[in-house]
């Protein structure tokens, strides 16, 4: 699970991941890409049996390079939640013509007066790559992706941190569920997505939601787990258990089943209860064709939407056992 | 220049006060090419040469050899770690950090609230560096405390990259002066001179003392790195120094006024062989020099420095042309300044 997780969150620029992911896939069926580059397995067809659909969003948090200016200092926009607290001195990688490793520029405190007291605003900071104008120009586009360079790395107690767990770590643990049911008969039609555009707009998950056509959708994310300044009693712990989504918007059958079985195979979890949106896939799912059945299974994580996000392996091993629990499981009158 | 060592320089672990790994690294490396060789009782390494003659004034070289970093102050309950800076850091640069806690190397990041939760007074300002802790993975003070210790030096986790001219890393400042120096040691020089790889200079240049006296030297010149500030929404006369703009003379800083002489012959000697120099255009920071000059009965002291944009931070950026130039400059004032009495 370790080298699994490790070489998903290293994998850097979009047509890598896209390769590196669907050549995995294909172990275990039939793959393609769709117009919104969704990766769509399908992993057993049988018509007849209720169509499940797993899914994990294959897009992070990133910065978007917009302009760069006669110095060759490059400005940039954040594209979905970016804190920019993380982002002052922190060594990127820009995927240009060639991956270019920069740093975002931090001012001295002589040089402002506010410093320390001012919030941190994304117009005020810029990418240096150190290079010539000419050659930042020649070589980075307005629309180039950046992301932190930073590589995963291991922790205390089967921790680890790393950029971009948000959502590899729920791609992880669908492509173990996939490796624990290959060769079994199954009591459903399965296939797997693994869509783009969660972060932004949740329009990948819509549009595969319409082609996949399925009854139900497990959607696996992350969520928030205990740290230092979240101490209160409603957040999961890291390395005791998987969070099990519960909210208006999701099904009431599922997200029991869940429980039940969590309970019964000794998966130790916690309940995530949500008021309303899920501000998951799960809201997109849920309304497509004539709607489908939800749940969302989280892997708590530290620090979410920074370069130092902190999940546990065992967790991420958890979901992936859950999964195949619900899978092999699964009985139509539920 | 072999810019492999300076990588091996650079990504060495030691903070003010745990210079053990960079000093015994310097040591393996110029051992061969010295005459004497001395660790004194705060670590500075001091160091003699031959030269092909005897310098009519005793010449001190010296450059830091600790980087700053963090100490662990207190492990909480929950095993997450305190810490307090080791020289002055720039606390912006704080969250995302990758660091390495202690003599067992054990990772650790340094994270922020997520920004869902956030309250909106939270996201306006910018994190404390008492509001933040190191995560180990712990699960409780008893795990934390098998691993780490309350005293544990923190060090970032760097990268290294050379490209096109450009050095990314952590503790250009001050490895690239340990650097020029050891590069000067492998050559033969013209003049007997002293040497000194100091410690403590981010926490208030305190090895340099100690040296000093044991050196004597009539004259010394530091090598250090400053800080470049010549990037967007920094006015132009706030900018210090820029990169590429070759070796830099500071003139005047907290510590002290640098020699007149010496800055004066800096310039002429850049006139005469076509050097591009600058000038350190603020009066803040400090160098080693401050402590050499007030030694004994007083040292005539100046300093050739290079440069660096995001110095105290996990990632610094210099140009290599501009450390080629201090290197050149240093070696050509060292030959005027050993050749002749100046007092």
């Amino acid at each position: 699970m370790e080298n699994l997780v490790k070489e998903l969150c290293s994998c850097e620029g979009d047509d890598k991941v896209l390769e590196l992911v669907s050549q995995k896939l294909q172990d275990f069926g039939k793959v393609t890409v769709d117009r919104n580059k969704n990766i769509i397995a399908n992993i057993t067809s049988e018509s007849g049996k209720k169509h499940i659909v797993l899914d994990a969003h294959l897009d992070t948090i990133h910065l978007v390079v917009t302009h760069i200016d006669d110095n060759g200092f490059i400005s940039f926009a954040a594209s979905g939640g970016v804190d920019a607290k993380y982002l002052p001195g922190q060594v990127v990688k820009i995927l240009a013509k060639e991956t270019i490793t920069a740093i975002i520029t931090t001012i001295p405190p002589h040089a402002s007066k506010l410093m320390g007291k001012e919030k941190v605003d994304i117009d005020s900071l810029y990418i240096d790559t150190g290079l010539s104008s000419d050659r930042v120009k020649n070589l980075v586009s307005p629309g180039d992706r950046v992301i932190f360079a930073d590589k995963p790395t291991t922790l205390l107690n089967s921790n680890l941190a790393s950029p971009a767990l948000d959502d590899r770590a729920g791609i992880a643990a669908i492509l173990a569920c996939l490796g624990k049911l290959k060769g079994k008969n199954l009591p459903v039609e399965l296939s797997v997505v693994f869509s783009q555009h969660e972060e932004t707009t949740g329009g990948g998950a819509k549009t595969a939601a319409f082609s996949i056509k399925p009854d139900e959708a497990i959607v696996v994310d992350v969520s928030f787990a205990v740290q230092h300044q979240v101490q209160n009693g409603v957040y999961a712990k890291l390395g005791e258990g998987i969070i099990i989504g519960t909210s208006p918007t999701l099904s009431p059958c599922m997200t029991e089943n869940l429980k039940q079985l969590a309970s019964e195979k000794n998966i130790p979890y916690t309940i995530e209860a949500m008021g309303g949106k899920t501000s998951t896939n799960a809201d997109s799912f849920t309304l497509s064709r004539n709607g489908v059945a939800c749940a969302n299974l989280f892997i708590p994580l530290r620090y979410m939407h920074s370069p130092v996000e902190v999940v546990n392996l065992k967790d991420i091993e958890r979901v992936s056992e859950l999964l195949y629990e619900y899978v092999m499981n699964y009985k139509e009158e539920n | 220049m072999d810019i492999n060592l300076l990588e091996k320089y650079c990504l060495a672990n030691s903070t003010s006060g745990d210079e053990k790994e960079i000093r015994s690294i310097i040591k393996d490396e110029i051992t061969a090419y010295v005459d004497d060789i001395k660790t004194d009782a705060m670590g500075n390494l001091i160091v003699f040469k031959k030269g092909k003659e005897r310098a009519k004034s005793k010449l001190m070289l010296s450059a830091h050899m600790d980087e700053v970093g963090f100490i662990v102050t207190h492990i909480t309950e929950d095993g997450f770690l305190k810490f307090a800076p080791v020289g002055g850091i720039n606390t912006m640069i704080l969250p995302g950090l990758y660091v390495t806690v202690g003599k067992n190397n054990i990772s650790g990041v340094v994270g922020l609230a997520p920004i869902h939760l956030q309250k909106a007074e939270e996201k306006q300002t910018p994190a404390q560096i008492d509001d933040l802790c190191i995560d180990i993975g712990a699960k409780s003070k008893e795990d934390a405390k098998v691993a780490v210790s309350e005293g544990d030096f923190i060090y970032f986790k760097s990268i290294f990259e050379c490209n096109s001219d450009t050095v990314k890393s952590k503790a250009i400042d001050d490895r690239m002066g340990c650097f020029i120096l050891t590069e000067l040691i492998k050559q033969e020089l013209p003049y007997d001179m002293h040497f000194c790889f100091l410690v403590q200079e981010e926490v208030g240049t305190r090895g340099a003392h100690g040296a000093a006296f044991t050196v004597e030297p009539d004259c010394a010149l530091v090598i250090d790195v400053t800080t470049a500030c010549d990037i967007p929404g920094v006015p132009k006369h706030k900018q210090i120094t820029k990169l590429s703009a070759g070796a830099t003379l500071p003139l005047m800083d907290s510590s002290m006024v640098y020699d007149r002489d010496f800055l004066s012959l800096a310039r002429e000697i850049a006139n005469r062989e076509n050097m591009n120099i600058q000038f350190k255009e603020a009066t803040t920071g400090g160098t080693d020099a401050g402590s050499i000059f007030l030694s004994r009965g007083g040292v005539k002291t100046g300093a050739v420095v290079g440069c660096a944009r995001y110095i105290h931070s996990a990632c610094s950026l210099a140009n290599i042309k501009d450390m080629e130039a201090v290197f050149e400059l240093t070696k050509a004032m060292i030959n005027e300044i050993c050749s002749k009495k100046w007092f």
